[in-house]
């Protein structure tokens, strides 16, 4: 008895073992990505001169680090 | 004198002086140069407060505590009479209010687009490691873009 459900499944095992091996299991991780905060900034330059103008000693009390960075319009 | 007369009195007062106080309110000019005067002289102790962490601005153009628990917090603990930082931040908030509305008038705007304009320079002159809130959070200057191209980095 045993040696025929043996024989019974040897057919059925054999196949499914081999098939295993084709298998790939991969468990994708995204990546974390810390993205930017952008912001829209609507200037508008009568007000940001007024303001500019009064605030003109926050210059000469704080002296800002060197700015190297392109694109840097004054107001 | 009798009740009656001190009223008359009074009332003839409030009448002859309303006009001459209305007649002489204080120049724009001088309402500037008073909040200029104050704000330059909180200005460096704001500067510090903020170079701290302890502060950090708005896109709405008010200064705010970044952390509550701080509120009670004196701004300098070897000088009591600086405050705390709530009372700090109240009365730069307090002058901010009276220039967006001295500007406004000026300008014929809103004081609300003063105080959003002023929110947006203050954000883009901020230096990297201020602090800025950028919708309900707190975030340094440098990891926020914006389309002027003034990133701090």
């Amino acid at each position: 008895m045993r040696t025929r459900t043996a024989a019974l499944l040897l057919p059925c095992a054999v196949p499914l073992a081999l098939a295993s091996g084709c298998f790939a299991h991969r468990v994708d991780t995204a990546p974390i990505e810390i993205k930017p905060i952008h912001i829209t900034m609507d200037i508008n330059l009568k007000v940001q001169r007024e303001l500019d103008e009064f605030f003109d000693f926050e210059k000469t009390a704080a002296p800002e680090s060197p700015t190297t960075e392109p694109g840097r319009k004054d107001r | 004198m009798n009740r009656s007369t001190f009223a008359v009195v009074a009332l003839l007062a409030t009448l002859f002086a309303a006009p001459v106080v209305a007649q002489n309110p204080p120049a724009q000019g001088d309402v500037l140069a008073e909040l200029k005067a104050r704000m330059k002289t909180r200005y460096p102790l704001l500067e510090a407060t903020r170079d701290a962490g302890k502060i950090g601005e708005t896109r709405e153009g008010v200064v705010k505590l970044v952390k509550a628990t701080s509120a009670g917090d004196a701004v300098d603990p070897k000088d009591p009479a600086k405050g705390t930082f709530a009372e700090l931040v109240a009365a730069e908030n307090k002058d901010r209010a009276l220039l967006y509305e001295a500007l406004a008038k000026e300008l014929k705007i809103t004081a609300a687009e003063v105080a959003k304009q002023n929110g947006l320079r203050n954000l883009d002159k901020a230096r990297p490691e201020h602090l800025v809130e950028i919708k309900g959070e707190w975030v340094q200057r440098k990891s926020v873009r914006t389309v002027t191209g003034n990133d701090k980095k």
